[in-house]
C-alpha cells in the first residue's frame, strides 16, 4: 500500500477575443448634474467583475474616484452594443471602448473647466480625488460636483463620451495560412503535484503552481481569484466531472445533481499563483483577457502528475480512481513474474 | 385541502400567509414574502444556495414543506444586517473577494452564521464541514472559508 | 398534486393518516426533493415533526433513539459518541439538521450510512401499526421495509464496549458524499484474537448487507493485514454491487478488500 507522488505541468496560450465577422463593443459615458459619471453598456457582468474593471478604466481616464462611476449594463434593448461577454473577451473590448468614451468625457470635462476658472485646457490636470485644478497652481480649482452642475445649468455643455472598439474580422492569407485572428494572447504554467493511492486509485492533487501572463492586472484581486477558481475547476474537470463516464453508455451517468460529482471545499489543493505583466499594446491599460482559460492548464498537468506518479497514462477526463487503477493493474500485470 | 394559513417569525417579524399543500419553505420565503436571497439551485438539497436557518439551525428550505413549521422563526440573508450595516460575515465576503457571481453567497452566508452561532472560534476545519452542503462554482472555496475564519475573529474583537 | 400536508400530534394520528394513504415524511429529505420534481405519487403527506417520536434515552448500554432524533442530534449525543465519526461522513451538517434517524432505514444504498450502522449492531426497530406495535431486528425492515399505514418509532442498540466499533466510508470526495464502500462493524476479541464478528457493508448492495463471509475468516483469527485481506475477498460473496456515478460494480468489488482492512486497522 503506497501513496505514490507526482509532478507534472502544462502550458498554455490563450487568445483574447474571437474573430468571426469582426468584434466590437461599445460604451457610453455621461456625467450627470452632480458628477456622478454613468457608464452605459450592455455588457454583461457575470460575477467575472466586469462592472469593476470598467469603473476603473473610467475612473483612471477621466482623473476622478472610482465612487464617481456608476456603471449601468446589461439592458440588450436599450444600451449600446456588445457582442456578449465570453471568449475572454470582455476587459480588453469593453475595457478600450469605455477608456474611449471616457477620454472624450475628459475633454468636455477639462474644456468646461477652462471656462469656469478661465485658463486654458492645457493648462489643467485632474488631482485623482475629484479636482480639477490649474498644474502648479492647485489653489485655483473647482469639483467635479460644482463642474457638473455648471456644465449643465451655465454652459449647455454634455459632459460625455462615446467609444467602441472593434476587432476588424481577419481573413488567412490563403498561400501562407498567416492570420490575425485574435488581438493578443495570455499565457499560463500549471505545475500540479499529485499523491495517487495504488491500492484505490484516488488521486489527490495537493499543490498547483499557477503562473499567469496577463498583459496587465487592472484588478490584482479578481486576477487572482480568476486563476484559483479556474484551477478548481480544472481540477474538477479532470478528476471528478462527467454527464457519460462511460460513453457512449449512460453506466454511472449522474441521474440527479447530487450526483454530479464536484470537489467541495474540503478537497482542495494549496495554491501558489504568480501573476506576470507583458502588457500588450492594443490593450485597456495593457490588459489581456483571463476569463476562460485559467481551467485549461490544471487538468493535463494533473494527467501528467498521474503518469509521473505511477505510470498510468491516461487521456480520457474524468480521470476516476477506476481508470487509474485499471490502469495500474495493467502495469502491474506487464510486470508480473507469472505473465509469460 | 385547500391553502393553508402558515405563521412564521422571520428575521424577528410576525408573517402570516397562505400556503399551498406542498409548498416548500424556500417558495414560501421567495415567492410569497419576497425574500429572494435564498436560491432556488437543485430543489433536492444538494446545492445549498436555499440554505436558512430554522428555529436557530441551518436547512435546505427547499426541503421543508411550509405547512409542518408553522410557528417555527426563521432568519434568512435579508435578516442579517442589523439598522443597515452589514454585519462581520457579510464584511468579511465583501472585503476578501469571496463573492464572484453570488449565486451561492446567501447560502454561504447562512451555514457561516449558523456555525459562528454555535462555534464562535472555529477551526479551518470546521468551517469546511459547515459549508460541505454548499456549493460554489467560481471561487474554489478558498477564499470563502478564509472569509468566515476573517469574520469570526472580527466579531471577537467586536 | 399535492392535496394535504398533515403534522399530527400523536403517534395515533400519524399512524390513521399513514393507514388512509398518506405518505410518511419525517425529515423531508427524500419526499420533499420529490415533491420539487414533481415524481411523489401520493397526494397526501403526513409529517412526523410533531408526532412525539424524538429523544435519546439510554438505560446502561441500551440506547433508545426516538425515529425523528435527527441525525445532528445523533451526531451531538454524548451517549452516542461512538456514532460520530459515521454521521459527520454522512451527507453536511445543514442536511443533517434535517434528515432523521428513521428515515435513514428507508433511503436507498449507496446512501443511508446510519442503517449501515444499525445492521451491524444488531439494532432492533419499533414500529406502530393499525394493528399494534411490533419489536423486529433491524435487517428485516432494511430488507422488507413496513406494512402500509406502520410508522417506525425508533431504533433500540446497545453502545458498543470500546475498541470494539469500526466504521470507515471509502467516498469520491472528503465530505459529503455517498459511499462508493462502507463497512461498520462491532468486533470483539480475546486474546488477540476475534471472539465475535458483525460486519455490515454499505454501498455495495441494494441494501445495507451482512458480510457474513467475512465474519467467518476472522473468527479465532488476529484483526492483521493478510486476515483482513483475506476476509475482505471472501466478502464479495456477500455483495452485490451497482454502477452509480458514484463508482461501477467492478470498482466497488476490487476495493472491498482494501477498505476492509483499512477499516479494522483504523487507516484512512
Amino acid at each position: 500500500m503506497a501513496k505514490l507522488r507526482g509532478r507534472g505541468y502544462a502550458s498554455v496560450n490563450y487568445p483574447t477575443g474571437m474573430n468571426l465577422g469582426g468584434d466590437p463593443s461599445q460604451a457610453l459615458i455621461h456625467a450627470t448634474t452632480t458628477g456622478t459619471f454613468v457608464v452605459s453598456l450592455s455588457s454583461v457582468d457575470l460575477g467575472q467583475g466586469l462592472k469593476t474593471v470598467v469603473a476603473q478604466c473610467a475612473a483612471e481616464t477621466l482623473g476622478l474616484p472610482v465612487e464617481n462611476i456608476l456603471v449601468d449594463t446589461a439592458d440588450t434593448d436599450t444600451g449600446p452594443h456588445c457582442m456578449g461577454t465570453f471568449a475572454s473577451r470582455g476587459t480588453h473590448r469593453v475595457g478600450n471602448a469605455v477608456i474611449m468614451a471616457a477620454a472624450e468625457a475628459r475633454e468636455v470635462m477639462l474644456a468646461v473647466a477652462a471656462e469656469e476658472l478661465e485658463v486654458d485646457a492645457g493648462d489643467l490636470e485632474t488631482d485623482g480625488t475629484g479636482f480639477v485644478q490649474v498644474t502648479g497652481a492647485r489653489e485655483k480649482r473647482i469639483h467635479i460636483t460644482d463642474l457638473a452642475l455648471a456644465a449643465h445649468f451655465t454652459h449647455g455643455r454634455t459632459i460625455s463620451g462615446r467609444g467602441i472598439f472593434l476587432k476588424e474580422k481577419n481573413d488567412p492569407v490563403p498561400e501562407t495560412g498567416e492570420m490575425d485572428p485574435d488581438s493578443c494572447q495570455a499565457h499560463a504554467c500549471t505545475v500540479a503535484v499529485v499523491e495517487v493511492d495504488d491500492e484505490t486509485g484516488v488521486v489527490e492533487v495537493l499543490r498547483m503552481h499557477n503562473a499567469y501572463e496577463i498583459g496587465r492586472a487592472l484588478n490584482p484581486a479578481m486576477v487572482a481569484q480568476q486563476v484559483e477558481g479556474g484551477a478548481w475547476m480544472g481540477m474538477s474537470h479532470a478528476l471528478f466531472e462527467a454527464t457519460e463516464p462511460y460513453y457512449p453508455a449512460r453506466d454511472h451517468g449522474p441521474t440527479d445533481f447530487n450526483e454530479y460529482l464536484m470537489p467541495g471545499a474540503a478537497d482542495i489543493p494549496e495554491y501558489h499563483n504568480a501573476i506576470l505583466e507583458r502588457p500588450a499594446g492594443n490593450g485597456p491599460f495593457g490588459a489581456k483577457g483571463i476569463g476562460e482559460m485559467t481551467a485549461n492548464a490544471p487538468i493535463p498537468a494533473i494527467a501528467n502528475a498521474i503518469f509521473d506518479a505511477c505510470g498510468v497514462r491516461l487521456d480520457t477526463m474524468p480521470f476516476t480512481p477506476e481508470r487509474v487503477l485499471r490502469g495500474l493493474d495493467e502495469l502491474r500485470a506487464d510486470r508480473s513474474p507469472t505473465k509469460e | 385541502m385547500a391553502s393553508q394559513v402558515v405563521n412564521l417569525r422571520v428575521n424577528e417579524r410576525s408573517r402570516e400567509f397562505l400556503a399551498a399543500p406542498g409548498t416548500s419553505l424556500l417558495s414560501s420565503l421567495r415567492d410569497t414574502l419576497g425574500l429572494t436571497a435564498a436560491k432556488r439551485g437543485c430543489a433536492q438539497g444538494g446545492c445549498g444556495t436555499c440554505t436558512v436557518l430554522l428555529d436557530g439551525r441551518a436547512v435546505m428550505s427547499c426541503l421543508v414543506a411550509v405547512q409542518t413549521v408553522d410557528g417555527a422563526s426563521v432568519r434568512t440573508l435579508e435578516g442579517v444586517a442589523r439598522d443597515g450595516a452589514l454585519d462581520e460575515v457579510q464584511s468579511a465576503f465583501l472585503e476578501g473577494f469571496a463573492t464572484q457571481c453570488g449565486f451561492c453567497t446567501p447560502g454561504m452566508i447562512m451555514a457561516a452564521e449558523a456555525l459562528l452561532d454555535r462555534n464562535p472560534d472555529p477551526t479551518r476545519d470546521e468551517v469546511v464541514e459547515a459549508i460541505s452542503g454548499n456549493v460554489c462554482r467560481c471561487t474554489g472555496y478558498g477564499p470563502i472559508v478564509d472569509a468566515i475564519l476573517d469574520a469570526a475573529a472580527r466579531r471577537a474583537k467586536a | 398534486m399535492i392535496t394535504a400536508v398533515r403534522t399530527p400530534e400523536s403517534l395515533a394520528a400519524a399512524v390513521g393518516h399513514a393507514a388512509a394513504g398518506g405518505r410518511l415524511m419525517a425529515g423531508g429529505t427524500v419526499v420533499m426533493a420529490q415533491v420539487n420534481s414533481g415524481s411523489l405519487g401520493y397526494t397526501e403527506i403526513v409529517s412526523l415533526r410533531r408526532a412525539g417520536l424524538g429523544g435519546i434515552t439510554l438505560d446502561g448500554p441500551l440506547a433508545r433513539v426516538g425515529a425523528t432524533t435527527t441525525l445532528t442530534e445523533v451526531e451531538q449525543s454524548p451517549d452516542l459518541a461512538f456514532l460520530r465519526g459515521a454521521m459527520r461522513g454522512l451527507a453536511s451538517p445543514t442536511i443533517r439538521n434535517q434528515a432523521t434517524v428513521g428515515g435513514n432505514l428507508f433511503v436507498p444504498q449507496p446512501y443511508g450510512d446510519l442503517a449501515v450502522c444499525l445492521l451491524a449492531l444488531d439494532a432492533t426497530v419499533e414500529v406502530t401499526g393499525p394493528d399494534g406495535s411490533r419489536e423486529v431486528p433491524v435487517g428485516v425492515v432494511l430488507a422488507n421495509g413496513v406494512a402500509p399505514g406502520e410508522v417506525v418509532t425508533a431504533v433500540r442498540l446497545a453502545v458498543p464496549a470500546p475498541g470494539t466499533w469500526f466504521h470507515h466510508k471509502a467516498m469520491r470526495r472528503r465530505l459529503n458524499s455517498a459511499a462508493i464502500v462502507a463497512v461498520a462493524a462491532v468486533v470483539d476479541t480475546a486474546g488477540g484474537v476475534v471472539t465475535s464478528a458483525r460486519i455490515a457493508l454499505g454501498g455495495v448492495a441494494p441494501r445495507p448487507v451482512r458480510a457474513v463471509s467475512a465474519e467467518s475468516v476472522l473468527i479465532g483469527r488476529p484483526l492483521e493485514s493478510e486476515v483482513l485481506e483475506r476476509a475482505g475477498r471472501a466478502a464479495r460473496a456477500d455483495i452485490s454491487p451497482s454502477d452509480d456515478s458514484y463508482a461501477s460494480a467492478w470498482y466497488r468489488a476490487r476495493v472491498l478488500p482494501v477498505h476492509l482492512r483499512r477499516a479494522f486497522l483504523r487507516q484512512p
